[in-house]
């Protein structure tokens, strides 16, 4: 069905002549550099888990994961990020049917899901500063706030990405450049749902044992 | 063109029946981990790997 609509749009694109094809095949190029960067990404997570697991038991008198993490709200924080990759996949279902009012709507819900997550991050950020355990506490709290706090930027970055690419998708339409963006977000957006396994299990969920 | 399955950005994608297994997959492997330790069922024995950290 999808694929149909996709033949066909590729063969439109065909008609276009060699041009076309080029730039075709610079998407492909265009992903296969943002797989690389999703490395290098994934090299500065690995140093920032290396590091708070060095640091994870530094509490200088002060607060351990134990004393601090709020499962249930952690467990909400994950279900807003789990939710918002599965409407990320309905956004690209939807630019591979080649329906511009379902990408944009499905974008808009992830980005509303994306920005619950954020915002539930800051209270938790303000809340633990309010209450005196800032990052300067202790060395587990530097690292509980490097870690959580990059992955927490990498995602707010994702955020006005996705309003950007909202706002280019209801001007330009599903161009091919827009497509390859949508691809290049849609690994993005994944990745940093991959990272927030890896840290709602090391950090909260081992943390709070 | 020789894969129908790429799209123009040379990305593969799936269905909708793929998304929703993943999806329903990654709930329940997700909701494992946090019951298992939001309501303890396994012994401190079984759970010594705190002990390294």
């Amino acid at each position: 069905m999808s694929n149909a609509t996709l033949n066909a749009e590729v063969a439109h694109q065909h008609e276009h002549g060699h041009d076309d094809h080029d730039h075709h095949d610079s998407g492909g190029m265009t992903v296969f550099g943002f797989w690389i960067y999703l490395m290098t990404d994934c090299i500065l997570f690995a140093s920032i888990f290396a590091a708070y697991a060095v640091l994870v038991n530094n509490v200088a008198g002060g607060p351990s994961g134990h004393d601090i993490f709020e499962l249930p709200f952690v467990a909400a924080e994950t279900a807003l990020l789990l939710f918002s990759s599965i409407t990320y996949g309905f956004a690209m279902l939807a630019l591979h049917s080649n329906d511009k009012s379902g990408v944009m709507k499905w974008l808009f819900v992830t980005f509303l899901l994306g920005a619950g997550f954020i915002a539930m991050e800051i209270y938790e950020f303000h809340k633990l500063i309010e209450e005196g355990f800032g990052p300067q506490r202790s060395g587990f709290l530097t690292g509980f706030f490097t870690l959580v706090g990059t992955h927490g930027l990498h995602v707010t970055s994702g955020l006005i990405w996705m309003a950007v690419l909202i706002a280019q998708i209801k001007s330009k339409g599903l161009t091919a450049t827009n497509n390859t963006r949508m691809s290049c977000l849609s690994l993005f957006w994944h990745f940093l749902d991959v990272v927030w396994i890896c840290v709602f299990t090391v950090v909260y969920l081992m943390g709070a044992l | 063109m020789a894969n129908p399955h790429t799209t123009s950005a040379g990305s593969s994608h799936g269905s909708y029946k793929s998304y929703m297994i993943g999806f329903v997959l990654s709930v329940i492997l997700t909701a494992i981990p946090f019951g298992l330790v939001m309501f303890p069922t396994l012994s401190k024995e079984a759970t010594r790997f705190r002990s390294v950290w």
